[in-house]
């Protein structure tokens, strides 16, 4: 018991310490905030406070575009006489133009859905294992057939993951085809070879007139 | 007043002309990179024509995402573009 008095002394002069030192500290800090209260306790009128942009006098300021990059003004001389040919093409040859345009038209939608649709990658991989399990298929036939097992693979997924696109493709191939049919059947070329052209007159071949060579009897 | 046309071709003018200097500087970075640390290798020549053209083609980006963002600086009136007060010189005309 004699023992732990000592230990007792020293926690509770450090104790007493620590209380000074916390004690000064408030004073201190008391001590300054008295004299920042001093400061701010002139009395200020809230628009003078400097507190609104519009209490700084503007600075006369100007826009000064930047200098075309290197090589910027040859490109443009390049794009202007692009854009003058290609518009003197169109006007010449109006499916040039309308190609260009559905191309565009095309590139635009394909452009909107990639940013825009979340699923396009998840089905881009499948795509792509459709195509991969294709060409694994045919990796035993020739290159003809590797090339159309994938053509088949790729196709097949991507018409389980664009099956109403499919139906549009599959729907507009047929109309294609049977236009495609159908004026065959109109042209000429058919109609040589078809049963009908019996019934059909021949045209006669027109009369050459041969003028006579021979020295006169 | 400029035609949306002229400022969309502005524009692209302006990616062509940017991403052919960062191409060109990623190219020679990687020739420089390619002699002097890695054997005359020619993959770093590649990947510096690669960052080069990724580089122009996000500023490419930015630049049509932004379409009012313009290229150039405010500066106040009386100065130039290097800081300097402009002055407009008026010559002297001679008394008769």
């Amino acid at each position: 018991m004699t023992q732990d008095k000592p230990m007792v002394e020293t926690i509770s002069n450090a104790g007493n310490q620590v209380t000074n030192a916390l004690g000064q500290f408030w004073q201190l800090l008391t001590s300054n905030q008295s004299k920042r209260a001093g400061i701010e306790s002139k009395p200020v009128r809230i628009d003078q406070l400097p507190l609104y942009a519009e209490d700084n006098a503007p600075i006369a300021q100007k826009f000064v575009p930047e200098e075309p990059l290197p090589l910027q003004r040859e490109f443009a001389t390049v794009r202007i006489a692009c854009q003058e040919e290609y518009s003197r093409v169109a006007e010449r040859f109006k499916v040039v133009d309308c190609a260009m345009s559905q191309t565009k038209k095309a590139a635009t939608r394909c452009n909107e859905y990639l940013t825009e649709e979340w699923t396009a990658l998840p089905k881009a991989a499948a795509i792509t294992v459709g195509g991969m399990a294709g060409f694994v298929l045919g990796l035993k036939r020739g290159p003809v057939g590797r090339l159309l097992t994938t053509t088949v693979g790729l196709a097949t997924m991507a018409a389980f993951c664009y099956p109403i696109e499919a139906v549009d493709v599959a729907k507009t191939g047929r109309a294609h085809a049977e236009q495609t049919w159908y004026s065959f059947q109109e042209c000429e070329f058919s109609r040589a070879f078809s049963p009908t052209i019996h019934s059909i007159p021949a045209p006669t071949p027109t009369t050459i007139a041969k003028t006579n060579l021979s020295p006169p009897k | 007043m400029t035609r949306s046309e002229d400022e969309v071709g502005q524009k692209i003018d302006r990616c062509f002309a940017d991403s052919l200097l960062k191409v060109t500087g990623g190219v020679a970075i990687g020739i420089v990179a390619s002699v002097a640390f890695f054997k005359s290798r020619s993959w770093p020549i590649w990947f510096g024509s690669g960052v080069g053209l990724g580089t122009g083609w996000s500023n490419c980006r930015h630049d049509f995402a932004s379409p009012y963002v313009l290229h150039g600086k405010k500066i106040p009136a009386g100065q130039d573009s290097n800081g300097k007060p402009t002055y407009n010189i008026i010559p002297e005309q001679q008394k008769q």
